[in-house]
């Protein structure tokens, strides 16, 4: 029998005996209840809808604005109100790969932790890739717990995986209160790095020389490419080394290493005078498994040709035959002058060496004859013209056997320049 | 289940069941402000785990991986 609204109570300590002393009369008129029909262990029920206002934004647990809570047919007890209503549900929640889930790696296990309160129990399920939800663990009371995973299924390779978990919590009745989600993510695949490295098989005189500036001639280089795999599981296949188009060298990677290196010895491209291009590919079961060319290509390393420019001081006064020659083979160390490779046109401030300053020497500019006249200013690019005697068009060996037309211009007087001065050599005369 | 709680009790502390390691039991309620008073004492609630049935546990422990079974019961009662 339902309590009457308005019915009061009163109680009294466990252990008193009491007795119902009414007449008769009054005692039929007074009904007994027992503590159950409170709601089941001391607390009161909501057995009508509960009207609810919160204004200006506010929210009181899961309640906000305006509205009636729905208690259901039977109720719902002021425990579980306060619990699975006024008390916010929360949860943290983790999914974490156990070995860390690189790319490819086709078995593992997860390790799932939850947190829980404000609610009656949880349900742990998953779901992977897109496949079905499959349950893993049901009752799961407040609190935290964890879980191991270790039925999930062999992945499939050269895709990227990732398993959901969802932490369901209900209340006593079985009504989602709360969804929280940890997702399980494999890495993304990571393209194998790949360098390549040129060294001159040869050095010349000009201290502009490296590997990748040579005077012209001086082609022939040794190449090293070296690959180094990334994504763990992920061998690298094959290793190529080019010139160009032309492929000089490959070799086929067995024993899935982390490092392949792949050395060309003494290629002699025939490019005296025109630059030329070295790259390194490198392949991997990712790449062969896309149909691709390669998994990565090194950045190209270009070997610059440049003729060379010479602005020297010696004693030569540009009466003998080989005069051009004589001025090529002068330059020994940068005292003497400057031994310039420059890439097509130039224009640059020499600061003059003690050399020129000597009245036994003249100073002297040889350059490609190709680049036409040339330009000379003192001070620098806007400073005043200085004219050169112009030897004319000669022709040199240079170090590396390559003949080389060049211009050829000297000072008109010995002893021209002191140390530190500034001249402004353009070859757009 | 309904236990008594003083303003005493520590509701960040939860307990555990060493026969169900890889859980952590906790009340429902985080302060004695949420705990109901009653015949002069505050009341929390918490949830144990019911199980109607074994049920196979495998949880990752600082030597690895742990699995054990649980017959039916009740786990995670508040020490007393």
């Amino acid at each position: 029998m339902p309590i009457p609204p308005g019915t009061k109570f009163h109680g009294v300590a466990p252990g008193v005996e009491t007795e119902n002393k009414g007449s008769s009369t009054r005692n039929a008129e007074r009904d007994a209840y027992t503590i159950e029909e409170f709601g089941g262990g001391g607390g009161g029920v909501f057995d009508t809808d509960i009207l609810y206002n919160l204004t200006n934004g506010h929210t009181f647990g899961r309640l906000s604005g305006n509205g009636t809570y729905p208690v259901g047919e039977s109720g719902i007890t002021v425990t579980d109100f306060i619990r699975d209503v006024l008390i916010m549900q929360s949860a943290t929640f983790s999914a974490t790969p156990i070995p860390a889930w690189e790319y490819n790696l086709t078995t593992i296990d997860i390790n799932v932790v939850w947190q829980y309160s404000g609610g009656d129990n949880a349900t742990l399920v998953r779901r992977v890739n897109d496949g079905t939800i499959e349950e893993l663990q049901t009752g799961i009371p407040p609190g935290s717990g964890s879980f191991l995973d270790t039925t999930l299924p062999t992945f499939p390779e050269f895709v990227i995986n990732y398993v959901y978990y969802y932490l369901n919590v209900f209340d006593a009745d079985g009504n989602q209160l709360l969804q929280d989600v940890a997702i399980a993510t494999q890495q993304a695949y990571i393209v194998p790095a790949v360098t390549t490295t040129v060294t001159a098989d040869n050095s010349g005189r000009s201290p502009d020389e490296t590997a990748l500036i040579r005077e012209w001639g001086n082609d022939l280089s040794s190449i090293e490419g070296v690959g180094t795999k990334i994504s763990t599981y992920v061998p690298m296949t094959e290793l190529r080394v080019y010139r160009g188009n032309t492929e000089l060298s490959s070799v086929v990677i067995t024993g899935d290493p982390n490092s392949e290196t792949l050395v060309v010895s003494g290629d002699n491209p025939g490019s005296p005078t025109t630059n030329f291009v070295y790259a390194t590919e490198v392949s991997d079961t990712q790449s062969d498994n896309d149909g691709l060319q390669f998994a990565n290509k090194s950045t190209d390393q270009t070997v610059s040709m440049r003729p060379p420019m010479l602005f020297v001081g010696t004693s030569d006064t540009g009466s003998s035959p080989s005069i051009a020659q004589d001025i090529y083979d002068s330059y020994s160390t940068p005292t003497d002058g400057y031994f310039r490779l420059f890439e097509g046109e130039f224009a640059d401030t020499f600061s003059t060496p003690s050399s020129m300053q000597n009245f036994s020497n003249y100073a002297w500019i040889l350059y490609d004859s190709s680049l036409g006249d040339e330009e000379l200013r003192q001070g620098g690019p806007t400073g005043p013209i200085v004219n050169f005697d112009d030897y004319g068009t000669h022709s040199v060996v240079n170090d590396f056997g390559v003949t080389v037309s060049v211009r050829l211009f000297r000072s008109p007087f010995t002893g021209p320049f002191s140390t530190g001065t500034n001249f402004y050599i353009s070859s757009n005369g | 289940m309904r236990v008594e709680v003083t303003p005493d009790t520590d509701f960040e502390a939860g307990w555990t069941d060493p026969e169900v390691p890889n859980m952590f039991f906790t009340y429902d309620q985080t302060s004695i402000d949420e705990c109901e008073y009653d015949e002069g004492s505050y009341w929390a609630t918490y949830q144990p785990l019911v199980l109607t049935e074994d049920k196979t546990f495998t949880y990752l422990s600082p030597s690895g991986p742990v699995t054990f079974t649980l017959p039916p019961g009740t786990y995670g009662l508040i020490p007393s």
